[in-house]
């Protein structure tokens, strides 16, 4: 069972890696950034079609609009 | 990339990276599901595999497996993540060059997987069957990812990081840690080697792996993806940001530990059962938060799921996501597993996994990406619904078949008549009574593999009427503190000396008594060096300097060197300790009931584990290479109905020779491990070339090919010393003498089949291959005429 140390061994460290980078992210007050940063997916590149024409999400259609809303 | 002023910036995405892993992962997909389609109609037909050794079952299902899980689902992970990285971090990849490298390495990988899997070059350990060549360009591509994603993450322009980018890092870290422990295996030539593990060892890294590359390959990653696409796709943040957070710090600090749980009732020690199946029940809870969390985010936007397909894709991802983590759980029960474990059921819950969670937001990011990679809109709306109505329906088809099935197994191998014995003795009794869900099983995969040709086509029609774009986005420059560069700090004295006490460090793990003190010294040397050089160089702080404002670089480096360090001086721990091999083996009886106890000090030498026979060292390869495990288990758990079917249960011990272990995972046939002396050479014989002679309606494949293969007699002799160096007490005269050995025994297999008017080559692959199967479960077999007589 001697290989049980070296998985126990591996496992321990990634979770105390977890654990330090867990840290990490509260020094760096990530979690304060919440509200801000779940808005982050939300922007759209420059030059994207639907940051100037609102499209749907397969990039046909009129988006979010309601269907009597938009052209 | 020119900036306009010193702190806004006009930046230009690698978009095209994106593209080219999109039009992997379908062609790869495609690939990954025929060879599905192809495996699953041979076990409906037996002889679709027209009798072609490198079409055979047990070496196309390795094939469809690493397909689904690195091809597929692999090429469509890098393509999400260098889509979502370069936008949650605001800034391109730091290397184009690297990402390219990424790319073509990953390609020339998967090629590579599908030439040497068919061709029998293999492992044989679930996921990590490919050669060690294979191996170490794996490690080598993975590092040039980690290098060009963590590179990219010190150069960002967004300080704070997205969840999204949290399930990559974990990905990232994790992935290598498994697949090199997992991999460590002393190499016989340049195709060929053995796993430093054995038995029960080699098991348990085997399903630490298996089970945390489904936990790291297959799911973190895929939940960052979720957590950007879907928000995006919605229009709308994720639901709760804070639940996504602890979705993602429960789910490290809990995957890690619930591997033993696809070795329960197996000879894994109890407690290490009892702390996987806790852990995977424990998984549940953050498992359905994230899910929660997923389906939540649409809320608002139901209406939407008409009308638009990728929500709809995402959706039932989502779902499946959500059963498929309430289903391994509840596998994990002990109990449950005592039934499920080694059926169809299993099979249904990864094709839950792969095919509805992986397969489903990989389609939902396509349709998602490709209008917008191409500047354009979905060729056809209709053709998506088709797909995902066709997918949808072929994947419920599938696992419903499954799941009664798996059942079903469970329930015919159990089933004990009044008296207490088994109502269904002949395995070949449940096959048939699955026969008509096999077909079932076969249509439904046909039919969800049509939806994914569908989504194919519309996606080449879509990037047709399109062109490539690159995203661009002006951004605000996040000031950098102005230390050294990337370069710069892989170049530091520092960083260097670290890694050469790290080098020493191995050094002496893996050393012998004379090299470890010279390594040891070397390793004094450098230290004294590295504190020289440090005073001299400025001191300290100069060290200091070099890692402050990098606490995740820094981190990540401090991890890895540790857990090299560490694995290297455990292994040999690993490798010595099974060079205590005398423990005695009970025999193999018949009835369970006069087993272990009757073993009497006399006869007990007799029974201590012996080393195979050379001729049954290469039959066991012969063994491994065809992929017998994916179909037949080595491993009777210590049930009733086991014992009276199988023999005697399993013990740790008798594997102690087995590099690597072979107790699969799934019975498709019946379980192998105490086989020996169950049936005369001449059965074997007729049952390989064709084993519906002997076993009418079975569904094993054909292996006529065995009889006019020759084994290479020039391989025993390096085998036999690999073995050796891991431990197996092989003399050097029994090296030597290997070859005459091999060949007597394959003789005295020869001249008792031509007693029957039957002639085999004694130095052909089958004669190998029955040596090896008349040893399982028993000591030594005779290798020559005088010790047969002598008997
Ligand atoms: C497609 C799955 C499959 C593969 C691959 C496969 N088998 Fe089988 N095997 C079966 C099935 C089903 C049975 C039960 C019916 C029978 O006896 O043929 C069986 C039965 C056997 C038996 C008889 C066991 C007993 O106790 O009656 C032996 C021995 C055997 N297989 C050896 C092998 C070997 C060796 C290989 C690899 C070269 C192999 N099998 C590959 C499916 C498979």
């Amino acid at each position: 069972m001697e290989v049980l140390i070296i998985t126990v061994f591996c496992s321990l460290i990634l979770v105390v890696g977890g654990l330090l980078l867990f840290f990490r992210s509260i020094r760096q007050g990530d979690f304060e950034h919440g509200d801000r940063l779940s808005l982050l997916p939300l922007e759209e590149d420059d030059n994207s079609v639907a940051s100037k024409e609102n499209k749907g999400s397969d990039g046909e259609g009129k988006g979010f609009l309601p269907d009597h809303l938009s052209t | 990339m020119e900036s306009q002023s010193a702190e806004t910036r006009q930046i230009v995405y690698d978009d095209a990276i994106t593209r080219a892993f999109i039009w992997a992962s379908v062609l790869f997909g495609v690939v990954a599901l025929l060879v599905g389609v192809l495996v699953a109609t041979q076990l409906v037909f037996w002889q679709a595999n027209a009798g072609i050794s490198w079409l055979s079952f047990g070496r196309l299902r390795p094939l469809h497996t690493n397909a689904a899980i690195f091809a597929f689902v692999g090429n469509m992970m890098f393509a999400g993540i260098y889509y979502t990285t370069q936008r949650l971090l605001k800034t391109r990849m730091a290397s184009d060059m690297l990402s390219w490298v990424n790319f073509w390495g990953w390609q020339a990988i998967i090629v590579a997987a599908a030439v040497s899997l068919p061709l029998g070059l293999t492992q044989s350990k679930e996921y990590a069957e490919l050669i060690w060549p294979i191996d170490v360009l794996v490690a080598i591509i993975w590092v040039v990812f980690a290098v060009n994603f963590f590179w990219t993450l010190a150069i960002r322009n967004e300080k704070n990081l997205y969840v999204s980018l949290w399930f990559y890092i974990a990905t990232i870290v994790t992935i290598p840690v498994l697949y090199i422990v997992n991999n460590l295996q002393l190499p016989t030539s340049f195709l060929h080697s053995y796993s430093i593990y054995a038995g029960v060892q080699d098991a348990l890294v085997q399903w630490w792996y298996g089970h945390n590359a489904v936990g790291f390959f297959l799911t973190t990653p895929i939940l960052g993806i979720m957590y950007y696409f879907i928000p995006k796709a919605a229009g709308r943040p994720v639901y709760s940001y804070r639940l996504s957070v602890v979705h993602f710090w429960a789910l490290i600090f809990l995957y890690i530990w619930a591997g033993p749980h696809h070795l329960l009732y197996t000879a894994l020690p109890n407690w290490a059962q009892t702390l996987g199946m806790l852990f995977s029940i424990m998984l549940w809870a953050p498992s359905w938060g994230g899910m929660l969390n997923g389906l939540l985010t649409l809320r608002g936007a139901w209406d939407k799921l008409r009308t638009d397909p990728v929500l709809k894709f995402f959706a039932v991802a989502v779902t499946f996501y959500g059963m498929s983590t309430f289903e391994g759980p509840l596998l994990s029960i002990k109990s449950v597993n005592g039934l499920a474990h080694y059926t169809d059921w299993i099979i249904a819950h990864v094709h839950g996994g792969t095919l509805g969670w992986n397969g489903f937001m990989a389609a939902g990011m396509f349709y998602w990406l490709i209008p917008r990679l191409y500047r354009t809109k979905l060729w056809s709306r209709q053709w998506a619904d088709a797909h995902f109505w066709t997918s949808t329906f072929g994947i419920l088809m599938y696992i419903v078949a499954m799941w009664i099935s798996g059942i079903n197994q469970g329930l015919y191998w159990r089933a004990l008549d009044g008296e207490g014995f088994l109502l269904y003795p002949d395995f070949v009794e449940t096959l048939l009574s699955q026969r008509i869900l096999y077909h079932m099983r076969l249509l439904g995969g046909v039919i969800y593999f049509s939806g994914l040709i569908v989504m194919a086509i519309n996606l080449i029609m879509t990037a047709r009427t399109g062109r490539a774009v690159n995203g661009e986005a002006s951004v605000v420059a996040l000031p950098r503190n102005t230390g050294p560069g990337f370069a710069e700090l892989v170049r530091s004295k520092p960083v260097v000396i670290s890694l050469l006490i790290i080098l020493a460090a191995v050094l002496v793990g893996v050393s012998t008594p004379i090299t470890a003190p010279a390594a040891l010294a070397v390793g004094v040397l450098l230290a004294v060096a590295a504190i020289i050089g440090g005073g001299l160089g400025g001191g300290m702080e100069k060290w200091h300097s070099l890692l402050e404002g990098r606490p995740l670089t820094f981190t990540v480096l401090t991890l890895v060197a540790i857990l090299i360090g560490g694995v290297a001086e455990l292994i040999p721990t690993v490798v010595l300790r099974s060079e205590v091999p005398d423990v005695p083996v009970p025999p193999m009886s018949a009835s369970p009931e006069t087993s272990s106890d009757a073993v009497s000090a006399a006869t007990e030498s007799e029974y201590k584990q012996k080393p195979y026979s050379p001729l049954e060292l290469i039959g066991r390869d012969i063994y491994v290479r065809e992929g017998c495990y994916n179909c037949h288990s080595q491993m009777i758990r210590p049930f009733r109905f086991e014992t009276l079917r199988y023999g005697d249960y399993s013990r740790a011990e008798s594997y102690i020779y087995d590099h690597p272990f072979q107790w699969g995972s799934k019975r498709t046939g019946p379980d192998l491990h105490r086989l020996g002396g169950k049936y005369p050479n001449l059965w074997h014989y007729l049952h390989m070339r064709d084993p519906r002679n002997t076993s009418p309606g079975s569904i094993m494949p054909e292996y006529r090919f065995l009889t006019d293969k020759k084994i290479n007699l020039r391989v025993i002799e390096p085998k036999m010393r690999a073995m050796k160096k891991l431990g197996v007490p092989y003399s050097d005269s029994e090296i030597e003498g290997g070859v005459e050995t091999a060949r007597s025994q394959g003789a005295l297999i020869a001249t008792d089949l031509a007693a029957q008017d039957i002639t085999l080559d004694p130095e052909s692959e089958l004669a190998a291959l029955i040596a090896y199967l008349q040893r399982l479960g028993r000591g030594p077999q005779p290798t020559t005429l005088e010790k047969a007589q002598g008997r």
